[in-house]
């Protein structure tokens, strides 16, 4: 299968703080992946790397088949178009509505150009419509909510929201941070399993930070645990369970014993 | 300790409004005042006098500096143009620092420093609620809290008051020596003649007015604050523009009853 | 104090990318005019009336002491060219920004504060729009253009301030006040008073601005950065009174003649 992302021995340090150290592995097309570790553990640093917000001090990061160290401006916006982050609030612009929100990455300077470049004409307002009512619709959400502003919509709606406005542009990976942190059991399992539906039905590959080893288990292909600068674990949901690893250990057994299986797609 | 959190009136909670919430805070600093409890707070108020008082000094100092050396200037250009002399640059410029820019300019700094500071610092307590849990332990948020702060910002207020007189002043003498031909000891002496002990009480007394309401507003608006992120930022913001204001109005008032004093 | 200095070079790196993008063509079709518009109606709408209230209590304060100064010399019939003189190039400016500073100033950086730690600036980059363009360029725009305008309307306020104390409290004829204004306050300082006021909005806008952008640290943070937005700002609008002052002072100088 393709590989889309892949770092190959990639160290970074802030100061004396070495985060990241000789951290190596790759994604495959459609994977879901897990990043998994504690707080302060180098998760979010790992995402930054991907979308090229930050540059490792060695090794490399490539990302759908280019070096990042070798893109410019022009390469690396190019990038992060094809790279959709949902942060870890929704982080919706307050003063717009509900539908203006979803489109906004529709109607991004960005986005118009590379429709642009590719030779396409820039999406019409009934384009834009049925795009934003095609992943609303992905999302679960009705049209009600169109023209509400997010303080008007509960928490949960907006995370929802702020899924569908990633998803409008059509990434092919999609980024997530901590989407599940801070949010009640059900919340969690819902969005958890809208991570495995979406993941599935688009075909996009899914790398998603957390601390959530519990959510790992239940939906990833490919779990990486970090640990001091290190990656603890590396593989396949089957090969974690049978590890002897004494840390990865104590995370499971915290996980096992609230497990429950989600009900297959 | 005596069960304080039943009889407690607390801010920011009920809906209330500003006004009703002002007013608690305020009787209960008086009351503090006049039971007395200064040595119980001693070292939170010599903390919050380090924090406010001496934190300001710099940017109180700069500012009047600047000020000083301005005022001088245009009191020359006025009295050049308009009365053809020189001579009473001294006079009417102590005057003007003593009564007015000595006092306010320091003033509305002090204002966005220290009142936009303790709104943020309440206000962020406020919604990670630690006067929530500052309550439930039985304390009372606003005795513990602001009446600290509020003696501080008298405290503070007034020092840096006669600081910022003294600098500007002093700004202003050396302005008039080095552009204006004035000797140091010919300027002491038609100053002597312009001001007295009695533009110095006044100065005292609008600065004990701007720093005594100032912590009150900027400490109401820090226990009304709600909301998260965005709560912060707007409580901050309303705080320093009330607080502008009511110095704004107390320096009317107080000036005009000067005046009709004089 | 380094960080003071590492504040200063970090904010005129900010003014530098404000200015390069409100610079650039518009690249969405039309949006940019009607975010500025937005915001201007947002400036007028949070400070006018704030700037007439003070404004008449500044007038009448400066009268107050004006009078009591002028009245020693028995030349209260100056006063209104006093008062309007020192209004307008000196207290007025000041007032207004300072009063700018604290309804403007602090309300932007809250908003793009908040912003900022609620990951919606972040948002905005990821989904391929420029924030500083989106977000920081029409409130730059609109804070400038109104800090010049709001200055007019304060001064006029003030002078009426001024007046109505002038003739209340000192039983100065107001048309006599009037009638001594040309003589103190004529094009040169009114352009002087502009141009303070243009430089003062640049100040509040550009900190404002800066703070808000580069906050960080949840609600704790929006709440810094507006305290320092309001220091920063007061602090810089009063170096920047000296040092435009002693511009002003050199100019007319050497333009002595030609006026």
């Amino acid at each position: 299968m393709r590989e889309v992302i892949a770092f190959r021995s990639c160290s970074k340090s802030f100061g004396k703080r070495s985060i990241l150290s000789d951290v190596s592995f790759s994604i495959a097309q459609g994977e879901i992946v897990f990043v998994l570790g504690r707080s302060g553990m180098g998760k979010s640093v790992t995402l930054k790397h991907i979308i090229g917000v930050m540059k490792p001090d060695s090794g490399s990061v490539e990302v759908l088949g280019k070096n990042l160290a070798a893109l410019d401006g022009r390469g690396l916006s190019d990038l992060r178009r094809k790279c959709g982050m949902v942060f870890q609030q929704p982080a919706l612009l307050d003063s717009l509505t509900v539908f203006e929100n979803v489109s906004f990455g529709l109607r991004s300077p960005e986005f118009v150009q590379s429709r642009r470049d590719a030779g396409l004409k820039p999406l019409s307002e009934s384009e834009i419509r049925a795009r934003v009512l095609e992943v609303l619709g992905l999302v679960r959400l009705g049209t009600e909510i169109l023209d509400k502003r997010p303080p008007q919509i509960s928490y949960g709606m907006q995370k929802r929201v702020s899924l569908a406005r990633t998803l409008a542009p059509g990434p092919e990976i999609l980024l997530f941070d901590e989407p599940t942190t801070g949010l009640d059991p059900i919340t969690t399992q819902s969005v958890n399993q809208l991570v495995r539906e979406l993941s599935r039905k688009l075909r996009v590959t899914a790398v998603v930070v957390s601390h959530d080893m519990h959510c790992a288990l239940q939906i990833a292909d490919q779990i990486l645990v970090l640990d001091d600068a290190k990656i603890l674990a590396k593989g396949s949901v089957d090969e974690i369970k049978q590890s002897q690893e004494p840390l990865l250990i104590e995370f499971l057994s915290e996980a096992l014993e609230n497990l429950r299986e989600v009900e297959p797609a | 300790m005596a069960s304080v959190a039943t009889h407690q009136v607390i801010p920011g909670t009920n809906r209330r409004s500003y006004l009703t919430d002002f007013l608690a805070i305020t009787r209960s600093c008086v009351g503090s005042a006049v039971r007395g409890d200064f040595r119980r707070s001693g070292t939170e108020i010599l903390h919050q006098v380090s924090a406010q008082g001496v934190g300001s000094i710099p940017i109180v100092v700069i500012a009047t500096a600047f000020a000083g050396m301005v005022v001088t200037q245009e009191i020359a250009f006025h009295m050049d143009h308009a009365l053809h002399t020189t001579s009473m640059i001294p006079g009417f410029t102590a005057q003007f620092i003593l009564r007015e820019l000595g006092i306010a300019v320091p003033a509305l700094l002090i204002v966005s420093k220290v009142g936009a500071s303790l709104t943020a610092e309440i206000g962020g307590m406020k919604v990670t609620e630690q006067i929530e849990a500052l309550r439930l332990l039985g304390i009372d948020p606003v005795r513990y809290l602001v009446f600290p702060r509020w003696v501080a910002g008298i405290f503070s207020t007034l020092a840096l008051t006669l600081l910022a007189m003294a600098v500007t002043l002093g700004c202003a003498i050396v302005m008039a020596i080095l552009k204006f031909n004035f000797g140091l000891q010919e300027y002491l002496n038609t100053l002597r003649h312009f001001v007295g002990i009695q533009d110095l009480i006044g100065a005292m007394v609008k600065a004990l007015a701007y720093g005594a309401v100032t912590p009150l507003i900027a400490c109401t608006y820090g226990f009304r604050c709600d909301g998260g992120a965005q709560g912060v930022g707007s409580a901050t913001t309303e705080s320093v523009v009330s607080a502008t204001i009511a110095v704004i109005i107390l320096d009317f008032i107080l000036t005009y009853l000067f005046t009709l004093a004089a | 104090m380094s960080s003071v200095l590492r504040e200063m070079g970090s904010l005129a790196l900010f003014f530098k990318t404000v200015i390069h993008a409100s610079l650039q063509k518009d690249r969405s079709q039309g949006g940019r005019a009607r975010l500025i518009r937005e915001q201007i109606a947002e400036v007028y709408s949070r400070s006018f009336w704030t700037v007439v209230f003070s404004g008449v209590f500044v007038g009448a304060i400066l009268a107050l002491q004006f009078n009591a100064m002028l009245v020693d010399y028995q030349a209260t019939s100056l006063m209104g060219g006093i008062t309007a003189s020192a209004c307008i190039r000196e207290v007025g400016p000041l007032i207004i920004s300072f009063l700018l500073a604290g309804k403007i100033g602090a309300y932007t950086a809250a908003e793009l504060g908040t912003m900022r730690v609620t990951e919606q600036i972040d948002a905005i980059e990821c989904l391929g729009t420029n924030s500083i363009e989106y977000l920081v360029v029409p409130r730059f725009i609109a804070i400038v253009s109104s800090a010049v305008l709001l200055l007019v309307v304060g001064l006029l306020v003030s002078l009426g301030g001024s007046m109505i104390i002038g003739s209340l409290a000192s039983g100065v004829n107001p048309l006599q006040f009037l009638a001594s204004i040309p003589r103190f306050a004529g094009l040169g300082v009114f352009g002087a008073g502009m141009l303070k006021s243009l430089a003062y909005g640049f100040i509040v806008a550009g900190v404002s601005c800066h703070q808000g952008y580069t906050a960080s640290g949840g609600a704790r943070g929006v709440g810094r950065a507006v305290t320092w937005a309001a220091i920063y700002t007061n602090l810089y609008i009063v170096l920047a009174n000296f040092f435009l002052g002693q511009l002003i002072e050199g100019f007319s100088i050497l333009t002595e003649g030609l006026f």
